[in-house]
């Protein structure tokens, strides 16, 4: 079942897979097409359920859908419908119990899905065409309907498609940090970090041993941000050894409340890397700073010359 | 539900897992605030005579430096920081009080200025007289790549000679990732 910790998340809105959960109170009769050969026409509204409906009749040939229903369940219909074609249907929200009657006769299935859905909100995901053979018509490519979301009128509004990083469950990215692509292994620490936080701190101080140096340096930048708490020595040997400047200018931020802090921002003024010596230098300035004795407030310009400060 | 509809259910969740899920929009294009600061808030002022220079990181002195690191922005998407300053600036008649922002040794945007110098904004109106105190506020868009950057704001007078200041100054940097084009991550606008 679809649940939080599952492989699919539960947007908000609520989102089913057809055949896997029902929901919904409807109990409209919903007007659907009643179709000749290829053409739909609008037919008749249906009745209340009666007692026995008979068993839909699907057929899908060459992403072409013939289907006849009578009274029956929008997400059965649906769902027969999905196993046909080979084009999920994803069922979010109240949708789904409502009865229809349908009369398809071979006509394309993503303009039977469109008629179907008119009275719903919904998503079309189309795949990109494939490139025309040599000497074929341009339109010979069309591009192919991939998968269908359906919500109630008016909740597609303020949605969006998400990438499956924002999600998927945490343990599978927890099977991607020993990923071979280096961007793959900080992409999923980097979402562990932000879902758990310190709970992923040992995923933390492993990764910050990891060859690849974008893979410390992004990791660190995580777990900074985000409020990991790291060792004060394994900050220090970062910052001293690690040969990434991202990592050793990481690393020096982080020690930033460190009892010796001035001492490892003197010892950056040195390093090889502009960025670290210059966070060097904010440091020791804010240091200075507060231990600065406070000028009384009316101290502030020369008392005369293109530099009198206007009274 | 029988096994091969059972059997077809689970082919089709697979591919959902692949395609991603649709989602309220309220996490899109999200700030994230690196830093804010604070300057010239002990009664002192920074005050110069100088002058602004087209190239950047010159001119002027400087008001304003912070570091900060950006992560790796996702495939398709640009990293865009945004640094803002607001203050209390003074400036004696006769001259403009300029500002420049830069990200390394780049403006954080080099265009032109009507009032003054390519790469600085002019915030104040010369009211021709001897006292011009106004809260002043600018906010400037850079692309940056993954990394570490560093940030300066400079302060200078147009006409090199007559003093201006900046004093009670808050500075902020903000980063975001938008999608990579030719019209939204800090690009040229229409009218």
């Amino acid at each position: 079942m679809l649940e939080r910790g599952a492989s699919v998340r539960k947007p908000s809105a609520g989102l089913l897979v057809i055949g896997w959960l029902a929901l919904g109170t409807g109990g409209w009769a919903q007007e659907l097409p009643v179709a000749p050969t290829g053409e739909l026409k609008p037919g008749t509204a249906a009745a209340p359920a009666p007692p026995a409906a008979p068993k839909p009749v699907i057929t899908c040939k060459d992403k072409r859908l013939t289907a006849r229903a009578k009274d029956s369940q929008l997400e059965s219909l649906l769902e027969e419908i999905a196993l046909a074609c080979g084009v999920p249907v994803i069922l979010g929200g109240e949708v789904g119990d409502e009865r229809v009657s349908v009369e398809i006769n071979d006509f394309p299935v993503d303009e039977a899905l469109r008629q179907i859905l008119s009275r719903y909100d919904a998503f079309y995901l189309y795949e990109a065409a494939d490139e025309p053979r040599a000497g074929a018509e341009p339109a010979s490519a069309a591009p192919k309907l991939r998968s269908v979301w359906v919500y109630a009128r008016g909740q597609g509004s303020g949605l969006e498609p998400v990438p499956p990083e924002d999600w998927a469950s945490t343990r599978e990215f927890e099977k991607k940090l020993d990923d071979p692509d280096p961007e793959v292994r900080f992409r999923a620490l980097g979402i562990l970090i932000e879902r758990l936080g310190n709970g992923a701190r040992d995923a933390v101080l492993q990764a910050l041993n990891d060859p690849d140096e974008r893979v410390r340096a992004e990791v660190l930048q995580a777990a900074v941000e985000e409020g990991v708490e790291l060792p004060a020595d394994l900050l220090t040997n970062l910052f001293f050894n690690d040969p990434s400047a991202q990592v050793r200018f990481l690393a020096l931020e982080g020690l930033r409340d460190d009892p010796k802090a001035r001492e490892f921002a003197e010892r950056a003024l040195k390093d090889s890397d502009q960025h670290v010596q210059n966070l060097a230098r904010e440091i020791l300035a804010a240091l200075d700073e507060a231990t600065r004795p406070r000028p009384p407030a009316s101290s502030g310009s020369p008392a005369q010359g293109p530099l009198t400060r206007p009274k | 539900m029988n096994r091969k509809g059972k059997a077809v259910c689970a082919l089709l969740l697979v591919q959902l897992l692949a395609w991603g899920v649709f989602v309220p929009t309220a996490d899109a294009g999200g700030l994230k605030r690196l830093s804010a600061q604070f300057r010239r808030f002990a009664g002192d002022v920074d005050i110069t005579t100088a002058g602004p220079s087209t190239t950047p990181g010159a001119g002027g002195i400087q008001v304003y430096s912070k570091s900060f690191t950006i992560p790796a922005p996702k495939a398709g998407q640009q990293a865009v920081v945004f640094i803002t300053m607001t203050g209390t600036a003074e400036q004696f008649a006769g001259t403009f009080v300029e500002f420049s922002c830069t990200v390394d040794s780049s403006f954080c945007n080099g265009g032109g200025n009507a009032a003054g110098t390519a790469g600085w904004v002019t915030l104040m109106t010369d009211l021709e007289g001897s006292v011009q105190v106004y809260g002043v506020q600018y906010t400037w868009c850079a692309k940056v790549s993954s990394g570490a950057h560093t940030a300066t704001v400079r302060m200078a007078s147009t006409n090199g000679t007559n003093g201006v200041f900046l004093h009670n100054a808050h500075f902020f940097i903000d980063r975001t990732e938008l999608k990579t084009s030719t019209a939204d991550d800090c690009e040229l606008g229409a009218p």
